[in-house]
C-alpha cells in the first residue's frame, strides 16, 4: 500500500514538474520582445539622417554646411542610439530577447546591401539587436568622420550613395527591419 | 581613370593575393574589385568635391564594406581577407596615383 502511495506521489511530483517546466518554456516564448520604442527611435533616426545628409549636400560649400555647425547632430544621435541600446541591453539582461531564428529570417528577407550583411554576421541567441546598435553607432562615426574631413568642402552630392544607401542608412534599415518582424509575431 | 583597366590590374593582383583561394572567392570579391575601381573613379573625377582627409575617409568605408562582403560570403577570415586586400591596393597604388590628384592609397 505504501508503495502504491508512493509511486503515485512520484507520477503526481514528476506531473507538476514537467508543468512547470513547460509553463517556464512557455513564459520565455511569449514574452514580447517588440520594444516600441526602438522602433520608434531607430525610424525617427532614420528620417533625421536622411533629411540631415540632404541639408548638408545642399548646403555644401558654405559656412552653414561645415561639420563645426553640425556637431549637435551628432551628438544628439550618438545620445539617443546609447539610449536605445540601453533598452536592448536591459531585454537582454531580462532574457526576454526574441529568437535567433526570428531575427534572422526577418534579416534574410530584406533587401540588405551585401556588405551591411556581412557587418552584422550571426546575431547571437540572447544579442537583443544590441550588436546591430552598436554597429550603427559605429556608422555615425563614420559619417562622422568623413563630415569633419571634409572641412570647409561639407558633404558633396556624390558621397549621398555611399552614405545613405550603403553606410549607415543601410545599418539604421537592418535595425528598422528587426523591429517590424518582432511586432509582426 | 580607365576603371576597366583599373579592375583586370586588381583581379590579377587579387589571383596573386588569394592564391589556391581564388576560385573560392573570386565569385564575391570580383564585384566588390569593382565597386571599389568604381569609388576611386568617382572620387577622381570629383576630386575637387573632395579634401584629401575626407575622399581617404569616403574610400575606407568602401573598403571596410568589401571586406565585410567577403568574410560574410565565404570561410575566410576577417585577418585573411584584409592581408589580401591590401596587397591588392598595393599592387594598384602608383596607377591609382597616377589618377587621383591626391594620396589615396
Amino acid at each position: 500500500m505504501w508503495r502504491c502511495l508512493l509511486d503515485r506521489l512520484g507520477s503526481l511530483l514528476a506531473a507538476t514538474a514537467l508543468l512547470i517546466l513547460a509553463a517556464g518554456c512557455t513564459t520565455v516564448t511569449v514574452v514580447p520582445a517588440y520594444d516600441d520604442q526602438i522602433d520608434a527611435g531607430l525610424t525617427q533616426l532614420y528620417g533625421d539622417t536622411v533629411v540631415f545628409v540632404d541639408r548638408a549636400i545642399a548646403l555644401r560649400g558654405t559656412p552653414a554646411g561645415e561639420y563645426a555647425q553640425h556637431v549637435d547632430f551628432y551628438d544628439g544621435a550618438d545620445g539617443r542610439l546609447e539610449a536605445l541600446i540601453a533598452r536592448a541591453e536591459a531585454h537582454r539582461v531580462l532574457r526576454d530577447c526574441p529568437t535567433t531564428r526570428l531575427a534572422s529570417r526577418a534579416l534574410a528577407a530584406a533587401r540588405l546591401p551585401a556588405e551591411i550583411r556581412g557587418q552584422i554576421g550571426t546575431l547571437a541567441a540572447d544579442d537583443c539587436q544590441v550588436v546591430l546598435l552598436r554597429l550603427i553607432k559605429g556608422g555615425y562615426g563614420d559619417l562622422r568622420h568623413f563630415h569633419e574631413a571634409q572641412g570647409r568642402l561639407g558633404i558633396p552630392p556624390s558621397a549621398r550613395g555611399p552614405l545613405v544607401e550603403g553606410g549607415v542608412g543601410a545599418l539604421l534599415r537592418a535595425g528598422i527591419t528587426v523591429e517590424i518582424a518582432k511586432r509582426a509575431r | 581613370m580607365d576603371t576597366d583597366d583599373l579592375v583586370s590590374r586588381m583581379t590579377a593582383a587579387g589571383r596573386i593575393a588569394f592564391g589556391d583561394l581564388w576560385q573560392q572567392v573570386s565569385h564575391f570579391a570580383l564585384p566588390e574589385l569593382r565597386k571599389i575601381a568604381v569609388q576611386i573613379d568617382a572620387i577622381a573625377d570629383h576630386h575637387a568635391d573632395y579634401t584629401p582627409a575626407g575622399a581617404r575617409a569616403l574610400f575606407d568605408m568602401q573598403v571596410k564594406a568589401a571586406i565585410g562582403v567577403i568574410v560574410a560570403m565565404t570561410q575566410l577570415t576577417l585577418l585573411a581577407v584584409q592581408t589580401a586586400l591590401n596587397a591588392i591596393l598595393d599592387a594598384v597604388r602608383d596607377f591609382v596615383r597616377a589618377a587621383v590628384p591626391f594620396p589615396l592609397l
